[in-house]
C-alpha cells in the first residue's frame, strides 16, 4: 500500500516509516500538514496517517482539506493522537476520520492495526466482506441456513436490546445497563464485530462500575456500529436466502466441523 | 443420544449452539438464565450444561451454587468472555469441567463437547489452594482428565503477552503437568499434584510439584 505519514516529531516519522516499509509499504513522510497535502495533490495514496497536533496545519485540517475536494479515490485517513480517552476517539471520528490510532503505538502492531482499519477500503473489492462471510460460516460449522437464522434472530434482537441500553442509561439503572450491554456483545462477537462489542464491553463496565456518566458517549458509536452491521447482515442474508443462492462456492465449503459423524 | 442443556441470555447464542449440536445428533435443550437452567435440570437428566456466567436473575456461577444440594448433576462447560481470574477460579472451585472462550466456533464447540462427554460423569476436585489475580495454587489429583481441564482455565486467565508465546508455555505446562501426573502420581486419583501459577507483568510462570517419592519440582 502506498501510506502518506504526517508528523511533526523527527523520530516518530524515522521508526514508523523504517517499520511501514518493512511491512512492505511504499512511504512518503512529511512533517506537516502543508506537506501533507502538496503530496497528496502530486501522487495518490491509498492511506494517509496524520498526527493531530501539528504546528500550522493539523492532521483535523488536512482531513478537512482533502474531504472538501471530490476526489475520485477515497483514501483512507487516520488520526494518529497522544489523546487516548474514548472522548477524544470519539471527537476524531466524528471530525470524518476512518479510524484512531493512540499513541504511544506498538510499532510491531502497526500493520496488524492498519490491516484492521483498512481492509474494507483498501482491498479489492469484495475481498475483506467475502472473507468475512466465510469466517462466519466456517464459525457455524458451514451451515448456511443456521447462520441466517441467527441472522434474522439477531435483526430481530438487537433494536431490543438497544433500546434496553439506552432506557438503562436514560433512567441511570447502571445494572440493566451491564446486563443488556453483556448480552449484546455476545451477539455481535459471534458476527465478528469488534469495534461493536469493545462499545458493549466498555458499556458493561461501567454498568457494573455503577458510574454512567460516559455512557452517552460510548452509546452514540454503538448505535452507528450496529446499525452498519445490521446493513451488512441484511445485504448477507438479502444476496443468500434468494432459491439457489446457496451454492456460492465460496461460501458453501465444507469444514471440519460439518465432516464430523454425528453421535 | 447425549442430552445438552445450552444456557445463555442471548438469542443469537443459544441458537447458534444448538443448531451446531442439533446438527451433530446431539438431544439439545435450552434455558436463557440460571433460573430456567435449574428448572430444566431438575425435570430432566442432562450429561452435560453448557453455562453462559453473566446472565439476568440467575448468572452461571449461581447456578453452580445451587446445583450443591442435586442428585446427578450433569457435566458443566462453562463459556463466557470473561477471563477475570476471580470468575474463572469460581467455576473451577464449583467443579466445573472445561472453559469454552466466547466467541464460540463449531470445531471448537464440538471438540469440547466431545471430550467432555467421553471422560467419566465424575468431575475429579480440584482444590483452589491460593486465588489471586497474580498467585494461583491448585491441589489436583492425578487423573489425565484433569491436564486439559486445569490447562484450559490457567491459559485463560489475563496476561499481558503475545498469544504465540501463551501457546508455547501452554504447551510445556501441559508436558509437565502430564509427566507429574502419569510418572510423578502413577494415575493414582488419591495422589495430587501441586500447581502453582505465578503471574507479573512480563512473566509467566508455571510450577508443577509431584507426588513421587522424589518429589519432584518442574518449573
Amino acid at each position: 500500500m502506498r501510506i502518506l505519514l504526517a508528523d511533526d516529531q523527527k523520530e516518530i516519522r524515522l521508526l514508523t516509516v523504517n517499520q511501514l516499509q518493512r511491512d512492505g509499504h511504499s512511504v512518503v513522510a512529511v512533517s506537516n500538514g502543508q506537506d501533507a497535502l502538496a503530496e497528496f495533490a502530486r501522487s495518490p495514496f491509498d492511506i494517509l496517517l496524520l498526527d493531530e497536533l501539528m504546528p500550522g496545519m493539523s492532521g483535523v485540517d488536512v482531513l478537512h482539506a482533502i474531504r472538501s475536494k471530490q476526489q475520485s479515490a477515497r483514501p483512507l485517513i487516520i488520526a494518529v493522537t497522544g489523546y487516548n480517552t474514548e472522548q477524544d476517539r470519539t471527537r476524531l471520528l466524528r471530525e470524518g476520520f476512518d479510524a484512531v490510532i493512540g499513541k504511544p503505538f506498538r510499532l510491531d502492531s502497526m500493520e496488524a492495526t492498519l490491516q484492521e482499519v483498512s481492509g474494507a477500503s483498501v482491498s479489492p473489492a469484495g475481498t475483506r466482506a467475502q472473507r468475512e462471510a466465510d469466517n462466519l460460516l466456517e464459525s457455524v460449522g458451514g451451515d448456511q441456513q443456521l447462520l441466517l437464522r441467527m441472522i434474522r434472530t439477531f435483526l430481530r434482537d438487537a433494536p431490543k436490546r438497544m433500546a434496553q441500553i439506552e432506557s438503562a442509561i436514560r433512567s441511570q439503572r447502571a445494572h440493566h445497563l451491564a446486563s443488556s450491554a453483556h448480552a449484546l456483545k455476545g451477539s455481535v462477537a459471534i458476527f465478528g464485530a469488534t469495534a461493536a462489542q469493545q462499545h458493549c464491553q466498555e458499556l458493561a463496565e461501567l454498568g457494573r462500575r455503577h458510574d454512567l456518566a460516559r455512557a452517552p458517549d460510548i452509546l452514540a458509536p454503538l448505535k452507528e456500529e450496529i446499525a452498519k452491521l445490521e446493513a451488512n447482515l441484511r445485504g448477507y442474508a438479502g444476496q443468500n436466502s434468494r432459491p439457489g443462492a446457496g451454492g456460492r462456492p465460496s461460501l458453501g465449503r465444507p469444514t471440519s466441523a460439518q465432516k464430523r459423524k454425528p453421535r | 443420544m447425549p442430552a445438552i442443556l445450552v444456557t445463555d441470555d442471548d438469542a443469537t447464542t443459544r441458537q447458534m449452539v444448538r443448531g451446531v449440536l442439533k446438527k451433530a445428533g446431539y438431544d439439545v435443550s435450552v434455558a436463557a438464565d440460571g433460573f430456567g437452567a435449574l428448572r430444566a435440570i431438575q425435570k430432566k437428566r442432562f450429561d452435560l450444561v453448557l453455562l453462559d456466567i453473566w446472565m439476568p436473575r440467575m448468572t452461571g456461577l449461581g447456578l453452580l451454587g445451587h446445583l450443591h444440594g442435586e442428585k446427578n448433576i450433569p457435566k458443566i462447560v462453562v463459556m463466557t468472555s470473561d477471563q477475570t481470574s476471580d470468575t474463572l477460579l469460581d467455576a473451577l472451585r464449583g467443579r466445573v469441567y472445561q472453559y469454552l472462550k466466547k466467541p464460540l466456533d463449531a470445531t471448537t464447540l464440538l471438540t469440547t463437547v466431545e471430550n467432555a462427554l467421553s471422560t467419566s460423569p465424575e468431575v475429579p476436585a480440584i482444590e483452589v489452594v491460593s486465588a489471586n489475580a497474580q498467585w494461583v495454587e491448585l491441589m489436583v489429583p492425578c487423573e489425565r482428565s484433569v491436564v486439559s481441564r486445569v490447562q484450559s482455565f490457567l491459559m485463560h486467565m489475563d496476561v499481558d503477552l503475545p498469544d504465540d508465546i501463551i501457546e508455547k508455555v501452554g504447551y510445556a505446562f501441559r508436558e509437565l503437568l502430564n509427566n507429574a501426573i502419569e510418572w510423578g502420581g502413577r494415575l493414582d486419583p488419591n495422589l495430587k499434584v501441586r500447581v502453582s501459577y505465578i503471574k507479573t507483568k512480563k512473566m509467566l510462570m508455571y510450577r508443577v510439584d509431584d507426588p513421587g517419592p522424589a518429589s519432584e519440582s518442574r518449573t
